[in-house]
């Protein structure tokens, strides 16, 4: 049978609809199917509570990378970022510590150490030096671990790239994958405060002790951030994630992207080893040249394709990836303005404007994290605060605010037997709590709330165990190991289907990324396929 | 007289450097702090009548090309293998593995239908990509700051692999990469075993289970050899101290000279060059070349002084990760151990076998977790050897000596608590917990000597009580032990270089890094 269309994307989260878009730029007839109701994957803005609109699961924007911007028109279609005005420290102790990134910085860190102003600015320096030369890579297949000529080529390549770092610097790369959060930031500053609101950076970017070699990996992916073209820079997308993806989908449209929404796949047709389309969970059968999955890995193979279509091990494998990212979702609609305990005037306007995080002592982390291992909560959440309507009015009433949370260690897997959806509400009443410390007028404000679990996550997003990078970012899972060295380039055991989401090279992340490779590998193969 | 080299400490690594340099007709001086030369491969009288490997015990990284070169088996060294090995769980449970096929499966079949077969399909697997990393044991590893040559140094490294299939390959970079936990659940099915093969990595390094690169030791040691046979271990006849015996003899027929109780204070430099060393008698002894076999701490931030290092690097070198959390105990018994459930003929055979008292994995995590916090476990992991039942000469005839290396005992104690005031209870506590499983031992016991951390750090100078003179974590293995700008055995200092554990590949009485830094030097004395 003819198929109908060249290639048909599972997923229209922000690599499926990027995919998309490239597979429609370069005249392939393209179908793209969503489950939801929207298109957008994790990276929507919705209508949480009358009046009120936040993005409500992505929320920070600032690794959507230039060039598809540039190559899909995103800028043409209203995606417009709005950076942080800043970044606001609340610790443990009730210090509220603002960074104003300039010159007001350097008294700030005056007061906590003689040096670690300069050694932050060298730290960062560093970064943006080996950030660089990582940056191509994110837009380039990984190297083929069975590969030969090719796969030393690309090594060349990437050690070509790599001269231009001086010994020091290759050093520094090294430590990024192999260092413990906790003991890069302590080579980097000698004051304890420093040392923990760094650290606590690797918290929200993955799911591992802080004490574990290899979780400053982190700062791997922060050193990819840009914005609007400006290196190192974060902040939200106009209108939320949501702006992002709306551009995504009216750029893809205007390339002749069909796209259907309410259409939850049931599984991938494969013949002879080879996909050739895709039934909906409604029975239909759809048919395509190619298939590109923007689901998981674990879902797209063990649900989708099915054990019986895949050789034992690789399933095996398959069934191993460790995903899972602990995180605890909140969106809160604010009836006027949060004020900080000990930010006022000027400063808290621009406070508000700023990233905001809620960190607790490095131990008191790594407690959470191990608690967290066995089914257990923490009382002391790390909370990364955004609110986005700071920055874009438009998000609430005026005077009113949108409020995102995301609080970690919060696992997926409970002790005791105990169920999330009986548990949310009362975990939800304590980060509120936990925030109030910092923001005491913030009960009373508090009109309408959204809380996701990570099951939650896990059930509206398709995001499994609730991990928001559709598999953490240990080191056996990244690189030419994500998911699995077999489907590391997108390419996967079963002929014609390939990976375009997050679970595959470079990972999570409203990037961009995998499905911009993943595309070029599909246009690559296309002639022979 | 000025020597063509000085090595700083007789540890076996310095002395397989000393010998090689020697060998090759350079003049060499080792300088040892203690009475006895074998820094912590030593055999000594620890209570009247018993002998032990005090410190280190197990015997089987020594490389092949190491005892071969050095003639060492025709100078006395001998091996002598386990008789199996035995594993004595938690709940009470003994478990005896004695390598003969149809009774180690009949052993396995009562914990999983598997397991046995998962167990040989992963040494295995091992077999065939072990040899590309214990090929590079011997190597320089890749300058990361190298242009050309570590470019061909990897593709060498590459060429090896050429053969290996992608399953093989992913297995090569999940050695580095996977927890403990994570690989052995991969491949067994049953908790038992996955706690057994997980126990397994607890013991040579200090990190937690569940951590990326915890899985390293486990590979580290199915590496390793005995008398050309792979993944065998045993012991030394006469101890550790046999090993160094015969180096030390092949030192004298080398021309090598060893001086003891001559601890040195500081490495001459002069114009960022090594020139000889200064001993704490305040005795200078000049030399060409200067080699260290202490660890990097102390040859840099000790023996150099910082003021002859630039900023970063004294920096770095402070910050190396150093201690293994073990506590050491010697028992002089007085009779024969009997364990709890094996007796008769097997009861013989498990004792000359390497006995492991192993926590569940959960419990190890816990463990390991108060130890990060310097709180000491209740539940320790121990390695146990009665080391006599394969070398009867180290005790009175009928009498035995037992080796224990307990986990996780922190060097850094809580609260401000002293190791000498706490010692002599933890002692009792790790004797305590052989008791159920050996329920005669506290009889026996006659004399015994007991090892803190810091009494590790004290006697033998291990940093911290690290027994591999700091950790084998993955940014501080290959080209960055212990640092890019001193992984290939040279160092900052000009005329200086490291031979010791603390450099490539690492700790283990291997001879590899005293080796491999014999070589460098040698082939650096011509432009000197």
């Amino acid at each position: 049978m003819a198929s109908a269309y060249d290639a048909i994307v599972i997923g229209g989260g922000n690599n499926g609809l990027v995919a998309a878009a490239y597979l429609g730029k370069a005249g392939k007839k393209t179908l793209l199917v969503e489950r939801r109701s929207i298109v957008g994957g994790a990276a929507v803005t919705e209508e949480f509570h009358p009046g009120y609109r936040n993005s409500v699961a992505s929320y920070t924007f600032g690794l959507m990378r230039g060039k598809i911007i540039r190559d899909l028109n995103l800028a043409k279609y209203g995606l417009a970022g709005i950076p942080y005005k800043g970044s606001v420290k609340l610790l443990s102790d009730g210090r509220q510590i603002q960074f104003f990134n300039d010159a007001r910085d350097q008294a700030t860190i005056g007061q906590l150490s003689n040096s670690d102003y300069d050694s932050m600015n060298k730290f960062f320096a560093q970064l943006r030096r080996v950030g660089d030369v990582l940056r191509d890579q994110w837009l380039s297949e990984p190297p083929d671990l069975a590969g030969g000529f090719d796969a030393v080529l690309a090594s060349l390549r990437a050690a070509g790239a790599l001269r231009k770092l001086s010994a020091d610097d290759r050093h520094f790369l090294v430590q990024m994958f192999t260092l413990s959060g906790v003991d890069l930031m302590s080579r980097v500053y000698e004051s304890t405060t420093m040392r923990e609101i760094f650290t606590g950076h690797c918290a929200s970017g993955n799911y591992a002790s802080l004490f574990a070699p290899g979780s400053a990996v982190v700062f791997f992916v922060n050193a990819m951030g840009e914005l609007n073209g400006e290196r190192n820079k974060w902040g939200i997308a106009k209108g939320g994630m949501g702006g992002v993806t709306q551009a995504l989908l009216r750029s893809a449209t205007a390339l002749g992207v069909e796209v259907r929404t309410d259409a939850p796949v049931a599984r991938v047709l494969v013949k002879d080893g080879r996909a050739e389309g895709i039934q909906l969970e409604s029975g239909e059968e759809i048919r395509a040249r190619v298939v590109l999955s923007n689901a998981d890995p674990k879902q797209t193979f063990l649900k989708f394709v099915g054990k019986e279509h895949l050789d034992a091990k690789f399933a095996f494998d398959i069934e191993r990836l460790r995903v899972g990212h602990a995180s605890f979702r909140m969106n809160l609609a604010l009836s006027g303005a949060p004020d900080f305990k000990s930010i006022k005037g000027a400063d808290a306007v621009t406070a508000m404007g700023s990233s905001i995080t809620i960190i607790p002592s490095i131990e008191s982390m790594e407690k959470a994290f191990q608690l967290s291992q066995v089914g257990e909560i923490t009382p002391e959440p790390f909370i990364n605060v955004q609110l986005a309507s700071a920055l874009d009015p438009d998000l609430a009433p005026p005077g009113h605010h949108v409020m995102a949370l995301l609080c970690k260690y919060y696992p997926y897997h409970l002790s005791g037997g105990r169920h999330w959806d009986s548990l949310k509400e009362k975990v939800a009443d304590d980060i509120v709590a936990a925030l109030t410390k910092h923001f005491p007028n913030l009960p009373q404000l508090i009109v309408g709330r959204q809380v996701l679990s990570p099951l939650d996550l896990e059930r509206i997003f398709a995001l499994p165990e609730g991990d928001i990078f559709h598999g953490r970012h240990d080191l056996d899972q990244i690189f030419s190991m994500r998911p699995h060295p077999r489907a590391a380039r997108y390419r996967t055991p079963v002929k014609a289907l390939y990976l375009c989401g997050s679970g595959a090279h470079p990972g999570g992340g409203v990037s961009g990324a995998p499905g911009h490779n993943a595309a070029k590998r599909v246009l690559k193969d296309f002639r022979r396929l | 007289m000025a020597y063509d080299a000085i090595v700083i400490g007789g540890g076996h690594n310095g002395l397989v450097a000393a010998c090689y340099l020697g060998k090759a007709r350079k003049t060499v001086l080792v300088l040892e702090r203690r009475h006895v030369a074998g820094g912590a491969a030593i055999s000594e009288e620890f209570h009247p009548g018993y002998r032990n490997s005090v410190a280190s015990y197990a015997f089987g990284l020594m490389r092949g090309e190491v005892v071969r070169d050095l003639e060492l088996k025709r100078r006395g060294l001998q091996a002598i293998p386990y008789t199996g090995a035995v594993k004595l769980l938690s709940d009470g449970r003994q478990i005896q593995l004695t390598g003969d096929a149809v009774r180690d499966q009949a052993t396995f079949a009562r914990i999983s239908n598997s397991d046995y077969d998962n167990m040989n399909r992963l040494y295995a697997q091992l077999r065939r990509v072990g040899d590309v990393i214990r090929n590079q044991w011997l190597r320089e590893p890749p300058d990361l700051a190298g242009g050309l040559d570590s470019i061909l140094s990897s593709l060498r490294m590459a060429g090896e692999m050429r053969n290996f299939t992608l399953e093989d390959r992913h297995f090569l970079a999940q050695m580095f990469t996977l927890s403990a936990w994570d690989l052995m659940s991969r491949w067994f099915e049953s908790p038992t075993m996955r706690d057994i093969f997980t126990g397994h990595c607890a013991s040579s390094n200090f990190m937690s289970l569940y951590a990326p690169g915890s899985a390293l030791p486990f590979f580290i040691n199915v590496l390793g050899e005995l008398d050309g046979q792979r993944n065998k271990w045993g012991i030394a006849k006469g101890g550790m101290g046999g090993v160094t015996d015969a180096i030390l003899d092949a030192a004298k027929q080398y021309g090598v000279e060893v001086r003891i109780n001559a601890p040195v204070a500081r490495v001459v430099i002069r114009n960022g060059r090594a020139e000889g060393v200064t001993l704490e008698s305040g005795e200078e002894i000049r030399a060409r070349v200067v080699l260290s076999n202490a660890d990097a701490k102390r040859t840099f931030l000790q023996f150099v002084g910082r003021e002859h290092l630039d900023g970063k690097f004294a920096s770095d070198i402070e910050h190396i990760r150093v201690g293994q959390a073990s506590f050491r105990i010697n028992l002089a018994l007085a009779g024969v151990p009997e364990f709890a459930d094996i007796s008769g003929a097997d009861a013989a055979l498990a004792r000359g076998a390497a006995i492991t008292v192993i926590p569940t994995a959960e419990s190890l995590e816990k463990s390991y977790q108060a130890a990060r916090v310097g709180e000491v476990s209740t539940e320790p992991f121990i390695h146990v050897q009665i080391p006599s039942a394969l070398d009867p000469d180290l005790a009175p005839r009928g009498h035995h000596v037992m080796g224990l290396l307990a986990k996780y005992f922190p060097y850094s104690l809580s609260g401000g608590r002293d190791w000498d005031a706490i010692k002599e209870q933890t002692a009792d506590h790790i004797i305590s917990v052989m008791a159920r499983h050996f329920p005669n031992l506290p009889k026996l016991i006659v004399g015994r000597q007991v090892f803190t951390p810091f009494d590790l750090e004290r006697v033998f100078a291990l940093p911290e009580g690290d027994v591999f003179h700091a950790r084998h974590d993955l940014d501080q293995i290959f080209g960055l032990r212990p640092h890019p700008k001193a992984a290939r055995y040279r160092t900052p200092i000009k005329a200086l270089y490291l031979c010791g554990s603390g450099v490539h590949p690492g700790g283990g009485v291997t001879g590899a890094p005293g080796h491999n830094a014999a070589r460098r030097v040698l082939k650096d004395f011509a432009r000197l």
